[in-house]
């Protein structure tokens, strides 16, 4: 196992398009943190007036934009072994299909998970040049550091897992990626008109209601429960993906 | 000793791989043979666990998830460029490497062996087949296993190259280990394989040494020509001899050489030519899958 978490890791670190997307994630962050959010401002705010809540409404935004490209990254992840059917080495180098799903899965959650809490840190920071470019000063904060930057990460982790599954039920990128970004939030929408306010139950949504997003009205759930639902999607899922991956032939 | 039994595999209407039995043993390189479409490939993937089917294969008696690490075991190359054409060869290896749990430094050295190291940091993506090649003969012994399992290896070596496989593949059988490879280079094979397996449509044609396979084929014989034909047909009818007419000539298929000769010699039938013919892989192979072909070409070209 030790063995193969090891190769899975390499393989993530060791082609352009991780680093590719990691770097325009880190400029949309950039951009978002430093001149949208820390320079500009809203509105003609006074800058001892800045906004105590600034982090707690900072970093679930940057959860937002990181969770698709860490999605992205995960899906090229996955997709590539059947696409260049490096499968075919990553199966025969164990002695189990399980074992290498596994460690294929506990790569990718590690990575989207390490990606968040950089990219919120990238954001923090390019928040604090913002504000510091302006001339303002940081309000006192009122926030909780480990609830807030656990929403996020556990949304970005989720998001992107969720993408890895498509991956690993499609075996194509494009199906997958357009799944993850508009077949299941189309899905959603539609069933919302059927499902009324039990829509909150729905996979993407109940994942929304993680970060506390502002979409979400009256009777949202909590976000714990919002998370322990949205990991029994997860759970189920990535069940279903399991077996496939071994009973499908492995091209 | 690679032990495939039974092997099978079915895709909708089509049955690509039917009862398919083999032994591959150590010490030997044994040719996969059969016409394109004949389910060579399905049947290495199904030996590997890759594709899934009725049948198993056992190497020393395991299967092969029941051996620590399979890396150690069996190396594969089944698809010339099964890699990822951005990250480097040096990476590709170490990636399998690390599955392997071999060392890093093993990678340099296959990549020498394979005579790589100069594109070692270059991306494979705009290798040439032959280059491919050589990169996934470096996957497949970068675990030093003991069995090597090759689909068309040879494709796309330039001379020089096919060579260097040839004489690769022949020692590293002679240290004990088993090379299972398929090719369409029946010359090349006839040169390195010391046993064939012949597959056509899916099944199981001929599992042998490469001599019984040339010596069994119907080219194969004793060549003679003599001026009185009839008499010799007569004489060779009594002895119930196997022949067939041929190039002015008659081969003859049951009788050794010398026997023809006294045979000829007492009857008084003049001899012109007696020759041992023997007969080519490529003839053997023709006329074992003759019928077995997937895909036929039936047009000619006018000059």
């Amino acid at each position: 196992m030790r063995n193969s978490l090891k190769s899975e890791f390499l393989k993530l670190a060791t082609v352009r398009s991780t680093y590719v997307l990691a770097l325009i994630a880190a400029i949309i962050t950039t951009f978002f943190a430093l001149y949208v959010e820390g320079y500009k401002g809203e509105g003609e705010m006074a800058t001892s007036a800045l906004s105590k809540d600034a982090f707690t409404e900072l970093i679930p935004n940057v959860g937002n934009i990181t969770a698709s490209f860490a999605a992205v990254v995960l899906i090229l992840f996955f997709v590539h072994e059947y696409r260049y059917n490096t499968i075919m080495h990553t199966l025969t180098a164990t002695n189990s299909r399980t074992k290498a799903l596994a460690a294929k899965l506990l790569a990718a959650a590690a990575y989207s998970a390490v990606f968040a809490l950089l990219m919120i840190g990238v954001g923090l920071l390019m928040y604090l040049l913002g504000v510091s470019l302006r001339g303002g000063t940081l309000a006192p904060q009122v926030f909780s550091p480990l609830a807030t930057i656990g929403k996020s990460v556990f949304y970005t982790v989720g998001y992107s897992l969720l993408g890895a599954l498509f991956a690993v039920l499609t075996r194509n990128l494009a199906a997958a990626i357009v799944l993850l970004l508009f077949g299941l939030g189309t899905v959603e929408a539609l069933l919302g008109l059927l499902l009324k306010h039990n829509n909150i139950y729905l996979p993407l949504t109940t994942l929304h209601q993680v970060l506390g997003s502002a979409r979400i009205e009256d009777g949202a759930m909590t976000p714990l429960r919002a998370a322990a639902l949205f990991a029994v999607y997860l759970i189920v899922g990535w069940a279903i993906g399991w077996y496939l991956f071994l009973k499908r032939d492995a091209n | 000793m690679i032990k495939a039994e039974h092997l099978s595999k079915r895709y909708r209407k089509k049955q690509a791989v039917d009862d398919v039995s083999f032994e591959v043993a150590t010490g030997k390189v044994t040719g996969f043979l059969g016409p394109n479409g004949a389910g060579k490939s399905t049947a290495m993937r199904l030996m590997l666990g890759l594709d899934n089917g009725p049948g198993r294969t056992t190497f020393d008696g395991k299967r092969l998830h029941k051996f620590a690490n399979p890396a150690h075991v069996v190396g594969v190359l089944l698809e010339a460029k099964a890699f990822h054409p951005t990250r480097t060869a040096r990476n590709h290896l170490r990636v399998l490497a690390a599955a392997g749990g071999v060392s890093e430094k093993r990678v340099d050295d296959v990549l020498e062996l394979v005579g790589l190291t100069e594109v070692a940091k270059k991306r494979p993506g705009k290798f040439s087949l032959g280059m491919s090649q050589r990169l996934g003969i470096a996957a497949a012994i970068l675990g030093n296993p003991k069995y090597l399992v090759l689909d068309e290896p040879a494709n796309g070596l330039d001379p020089e190259g096919i060579a260097w496989l040839r004489e690769f593949l022949k020692s590293y059988a002679d240290k004990g280990n088993a090379v299972f490879v398929s090719s369409h280079l029946l010359s090349e094979m006839a040169q390195m394989a010391d046993d064939v397996v012949v597959i056509g449509k899916g099944k199981l044609i001929a599992s042998t040494s490469m001599d019984s396979l040339v010596s069994g084929s119907g080219h194969a014989g004793v060549f003679v020509r003599t001026s009185a034909e009839s008499k010799l047909e007569r004489v060779l009818k009594q002895q119930k001899a196997l022949y067939k007419k041929l190039n002015g000539g008659f081969t003859v298929q049951n009788m050794k050489i010398d026997d023809i000769g006294k045979l000829a010699y007492e009857s008084g039938v003049p001899i012109l030519e007696l020759t041992k013919h023997t007969a080519t892989l490529e003839e053997a192979f023709l006329e074992l899958t003759a019928g077995a072909q997937e895909y036929q070409g039936k047009g000619k070209v006018n000059a």
